[in-house]
């Protein structure tokens, strides 16, 4: 599944490990979901999509 | 409400979950728990040993310091039960089950393979607990990749 985390996070300036604190999961897991090594569950999208106050269909993008 | 409103502000920082360490605060009472457990290991392993060896305790009490010594690696590994329920990083959580998963692999086929060896291949039969050993060395093994991967995995701070 692709995202748009990268350019959404280059957008606000903000670092990973900032957004990693507002998910309150780690930098590693930003930078796994980001790279796409990593899908996030639903509960999680959800919890990005709340950050960025955007729906997830924005956010993550079918391959 | 549009998307702009809805956009959180984010923390400076403060209260994350890593703490800059690279640990969740799950992983950190993992590492405390299992420290613990080898300091009891090793604060029973050593009288347990002298009693069986020196002073010639038979049985049935020689069970007593052979379980004894048994009880903190069987509390390290109830440690790692216990963190998967306690981690609330997914990805974190995600890499220790995929550890565990290829460490119990490796544990297994080590266990199997020298079984037929000592049965039919004429090797000397080793103790039972070396599966555990094996266990904890891969898990550390493999701790030391995914440490060497997050390294180069290109992120910002």
């Amino acid at each position: 599944m692709k995202n748009r985390l990268r350019v959404l996070r280059a957008e606000r300036a903000w670092s990973q490990q900032q957004l990693a604190d507002a998910l309150e999961v780690s930098r590693q897991s930003v930078n796994a979901i980001e790279t796409g090594k990593y899908d996030p569950s639903l509960p999680l999208a959800f919890r990005i999509a709340d950050v960025f106050g955007l729906t997830i269909e924005e956010i993550f993008l079918r391959d | 409400m549009d998307g702009g409103e809805r956009a959180r502000v984010l923390p400076a920082g403060e209260g994350r979950l890593t703490m800059g360490s690279g640990h969740t605060p799950a992983q950190r009472r993992h590492s405390r728990r299992v420290l613990l457990a080898g300091i009891a290991y090793a604060a029973v392993l050593v009288p347990s040993v002298y009693l069986v060896a020196q002073m010639h305790v038979g049985q049935p009490w020689q069970t007593v310091p052979a379980v004894l010594s048994a009880l903190p690696v069987v509390a390290m590994f109830a440690s790692y039960g216990r963190y998967l329920s306690e981690e609330t990083d997914e990805y974190q959580r995600m890499l220790v089950v995929r550890r565990m998963l290829t460490a119990t692999t490796v544990a297994m086929c080590v266990a199997v393979i020298w079984g037929f060896l000592s049965e039919l291949g004429g090797m000397a039969p080793i103790p039972s607990y070396w599966i555990a050993v094996v266990w904890v060395a891969m898990q550390g093994a493999l701790a030391c990749v995914e440490t060497l991967r997050g390294r180069s995995d290109g992120g910002d701070r």
